[in-house]
């Protein structure tokens, strides 16, 4: 597999014309990988990519894996930012999400990352368990606070269908959280988090100033990213977005023969102007309908004025000049909005 | 004309006629068994899948008997209640029929009317005990009901099973010996019956005729006496499994005549074919205009599909005159029909017929009997539609349609039968025991009940062991009033309705509730009002919409998330809009689901 993901590396590197301002080792567990398989991929991406000086590199890592030594790999390797899987400070969600650490492995792991110096670190928190009374939510958030790390996801439980948790809920065997008390957490998120010093710059992530995920921000912003490995998606920057298959030995068989072995999506401007619409209302910048209007040719405040009239006046958006965002009462609705807010092609 | 007989078959929906009728074919070999299809004489899909004849059809056999050449004329009846019109004509086109009845099942009401029809019109009546093979068959005691109702004797009453092909050279046999030859003047003026018409897209409508008297000859100038209009008979003919072109079609027969009648509305069932030249003094008696009984708006979901609704509607009308429409205009559906029905059958045939041939999906709203406005002058406004109702302070009184009901069930069912006519204002007139445990029951019902789910609710009550037939018997004054429903204080006139007035808060209390769970949460909240003019009888909240946003939104979700979004945005387009308020189209069916 990671030989397969070093020959896609080189077989596409064209995609990416200018220097890498940001690496991103995710989906699934690549803190599994041993210290020579990431340094065979990092190997690659030197290899066949510029890499800006400052760049951001993350690494995705378990509090499990998170040891010393795989620590001290991590640093040689270049890795200067650590996203950590805690979830939750209680092990009673840990387990009912089927995760292997425990709250202990988790401030273990916490403390020995911010022992090293080197590293910026991040962890997803989640919200909206039908088990997770608001007393309980509260203070995993407290907990969080303790360690004074700069960035911070919080993710609402989204059940779908074709999960376990999907399943289990189809059953009746797990009870969904209602939508109000879902709300309540996501706000009571944005309340403790802002007020202890948090910047809310996207519907799911919180950072102190400085500190925001610039790898993220990218996909949000519309700029070119390559994926390698097996489901991973691309963007060109423009109107291509690529999804690599998902099958792992389709995937390996496909790099074997030097074959890229991804779909394309070829979108109309009318769907790129609705990506924009949708990613740009998840962040604090929010979207900016001149701009827009100068990239497509469409006047989202004059198309849609009756609408967006209604969602200030309603404080569900905040109106600037050509600037709008959502307001804290719009981000419990960013997905309704946004459908609003889009063209048809 | 000694040698034709004209016969058609009397039978409940599943009591095996389509079965017979293709047995039938087969042991005349008017079909071979290759181009044998199951029930060949529904040709619809739609009849084929509901295992019910909806529109009559008609087909010839040869059969020889003793070494006589017999022609048999089948005519087919429709089998449901709101095609009562239709089977009078075909009954009134024959000399005979056979009485199907399934030996497991025994008689039911729809079946009992139509006997009551050919025994009117002095047919011969065979009694044909049928899936006389099935571990079910009671032939005794089904026997024991047959006898009571004809009067035959046990003897009469033929054994069969159309499914194993037990018993249908007999019931051939006792056609040609026991319906009589039919009877009529060859040289005399015609005197033909339409008994049905079916609209062919190459060549227009087929008219279905039977010969009383005189001959039609190809090229003659006929004329169709209730209507006026003057055609040519450019083809003649008899309907084998094809059409079978003929010179001409004699007293007696039975027959088809294409003359390139374009439009459905010229050819009405039970009118009279006469010669221009010479015509007949003696019109065909029984001929009515046929009327809907009910009424309810078509609208297209997709507000653009109007003119394309409208041309389906156009050829639908082609081949089913009892379809009546005209346009209407409603503020919460926009551009639609007002149609007219000949029952609720018959609208969920057309509806489905549109969404089938014509590939239209449509919203059809509360359907609505025509009432009677009588205003405080004595004019009678009709009202087939809740916004046709007057201003109240000009009207004097109200009078709806009252039906009388026939209801065939076990006794066993009788008093849940009865508390269902009860609770839809029924009275009831009769109670007459046909056997030790069938009974057939009489209610005075207002029609306006039935058209809802009565008799689904009746084949619930009794497993399915209930048969309807009824008639429409006048008018009569009601206390009923207009139901609006408002949404944040807006009037959905879709959703209006003409209710009795004791029915009228628990109507609008179960239609609030309904469309409680219908109508998606919104930006804001949404009341939902039940009125009857400005008082407020029922109210129901629909809480503003507190969460609509995924948790993720990377590299790889945005696409997905994108088609998400795009794919909810289309399916509000399909929604409607009152004030501010977005309206799913199953919202407008909520009434049809109040149970």
């Amino acid at each position: 597999m990671v030989q397969a993901i070093c020959r896609e590396l080189e077989l596409r590197c064209h995609e990416i014309r200018t220097p890498l301002e940001t690496i991103y080792f995710g989906g699934g567990t690549p803190s599994l990988l041993s210290g020579s398989q990431l340094e065979m991929i990092m190997h690659a991406i030197t290899t066949h990519f510029q890499v800006v000086k400052q760049a951001e590199i993350t690494l995705e890592a378990n509090p499990e894996d998170c040891t010393n030594e795989k620590l001290a790999i991590f640093k040689q390797l270049g890795i200067n930012r650590l996203s950590l899987g805690v979830q939750s400070f209680e092990n009673s969600l840990l387990q009912f999400s089927n995760r292997a650490h425990s709250t202990h492995q988790a401030i273990k792991a916490i403390e020995a990352i911010q022992s090293v110096a080197f590293f910026t670190m991040t962890v997803d928190l989640m919200f909206g368990f039908p088990s997770l009374p608001m007393a309980q939510w509260e203070k995993t958030l407290d907990q969080f606070l303790i360690f004074d790390i700069p960035h911070v996801s919080v993710y609402g439980l989204t059940i779908e269908d074709r999960t376990v948790f999907g399943n289990w809920s189809r059953k009746n065997k797990m009870q969904r959280i209602n939508d109000e008390d879902h709300a309540l957490q996501f706000a009571k998120a944005h309340d403790i988090l802002t007020h202890a010093g948090y910047r809310h710059y996207e519907i799911s992530n919180y950072a102190k100033e400085g500190h925001e995920s610039k790898h993220n921000a990218s996909y949000w912003s519309g700029k070119a990213y390559l994926g390698v490995g097996p489901a991973a998606h691309s963007f060109d920057g423009g109107y291509i977005r690529r999804e690599n298959v998902r099958n792992n030995a389709r995937y390996t068989a496909a790099m074997e023969k030097n074959q890229p072995a991804y779909t394309e999506e070829h979108l109309s401007a009318t769907q790129r102007m609705n990506e924009q619409v949708m990613t740009g209302l998840r962040t604090s910048k929010g979207i900016d309908a001149a701009a827009l209007h100068f990239t497509f040719g469409k006047n989202l405040l004059l198309d849609h004025e009756p609408i967006i009239q209604w969602l200030a006046e309603q404080n569900f958006i905040s109106l600037d000049g050509s600037k709008l965002c959502l307001t804290n009462k719009g981000m419990h609705l960013a997905d309704e909005i946004a459908l609003k807010l889009f063209y048809d092609d | 004309m000694e040698h034709i007989r004209n016969f058609c078959i009397i039978a409940h929906i599943d009591h095996g006629k389509s079965t017979l009728a293709d047995r039938l074919l087969e042991t005349t070999q008017t079909v071979t068994a290759r181009e044998m299809q199951n029930q060949l004489l529904d040709n619809m899909d739609l009849e084929r899948e509901r295992g019910i004849t909806i529109k009559s059809h008609a087909i010839q056999m040869n059969y020889v008997s003793n070494g006589t050449p017999y022609v048999l004329n089948l005519i087919d009846t429709p089998g449901h209640v709101d095609f009562s019109y239709e089977v009078s004509r075909s009954i009134a086109a024959c000399e005979g029929a056979l009485l199907i009845v399934d030996a497991s099942q025994g008689i039911e009401a729809q079946t009992i009317s139509n006997l009551y029809l050919a025994i009117e019109h002095n047919l011969e009546v065979i009694p044909v005990l049928n899936k006389i093979d099935l571990p079910g068959a009671m032939p005794e005691e089904v026997s024991d009901q047959i006898i009571d109702l004809l009067g035959c004797s046990r003897e009469d009453i033929i054994h069969a099973s159309a499914k194993e092909g037990i018993g249908i050279t007999d019931i051939l046999e006792a056609i040609i010996k026991r319906v009589p030859a039919p009877k009529g003047d060859p040289n005399e003026p015609l005197q033909a019956m339409i008994f049905d018409s079916v609209f062919n897209s190459y060549r227009g409508i087929e008219v279905y005729f039977r010969v009383f008297n005189g001959t039609m000859n190809k090229g003659d100038k006929v004329k169709f006496v209730n209507t006026g209009k003057t055609y040519e008979a450019d083809e003649i003919g008899v309907l084998r499994l094809e059409h079978e072109p003929k010179k001409s079609i004699g007293a007696g027969n039975v027959g088809y005549l294409i003359s390139g009648i374009k439009v459905a509305r010229e050819v009405k069932v039970g009118d009279t074919i006469t010669h221009v030249d010479r015509p007949t003094t003696r019109m065909v008696k029984g001929f009515e205009d046929v009327k809907p009984m009910v009424f309810a708006g078509i609208y297209p979901v997709d507000t653009t599909e109007f003119e394309e609704l409208r041309s389906s509607m156009e050829k639908l009308q082609l081949n089913d005159a009892s379809l009546v429409w005209e346009p209407e205009t409603s503020a919460a559906l926009g551009f639609g029909f007002r149609c007219g029905f000949l029952g609720m059958l018959h609208m969920e045939i057309i509806q489905e017929r549109l969404e089938r041939e014509f590939n239209m999906t449509v919203i059809t709203t509360v359907p609505s009997v025509k009432f009677h406005a009588i205003k405080t002058d004595g004019k009678i406004i009709p009202v087939s539609a809740p916004s046709e109702m007057p201003d109240p302070t000009t009207i004097s009184h109200i009078e709806e349609p009252y039906i009388r009901a026939q209801i065939i069930t076990k006794s066993e069912y009788i008093g849940p039968v009865i508390a269902l006519c009860i609770d839809k204002r029924g009275e009831i007139k009769n109670q007459v025991y046909l056997t030790s445990d069938r009974v057939e029951l009489s209610f005075e019902l207002p029609l306006a009940e039935i058209v809802f789910d009565f008799f689904d609710k009746l084949k619930t009550i009794s497993r399915g062991y209930a048969s309807l037939d009824y008639e429409l018997t006048g008018y009569r004054q009601s206390h009923l009033v207009k139901l609006d429903i408002m949404l944040n204080g807006e009037k959905v006139d879709a959703l209006s309705a003409i209710v009795h007035r004791d029915k009228a808060y628990d109507w609008g209390k179960r239609l609030c509730e309904k469309l409680k769970e219908l109508l998606p949460r919104q930006m804001f909240e949404i009341a939902i009002q039940a009125a009857i003019g400005t008082k407020i009888i029922a109210r129901e909240t629909v809480k503003a919409l507190r969460k609509n946003v995924l948790a993720k939104c990377y590299g790889g979700d945005i696409s997905r998330k994108r088609k998400l979004l795009e794919k909810q945005k289309k399916g509000k387009k399909r929604m409607r809009q009152v004030g501010n308020v977005e309206i799913p189209q199953e919202a407008f069916m909520a009434v049809l689901k109040l149970d």
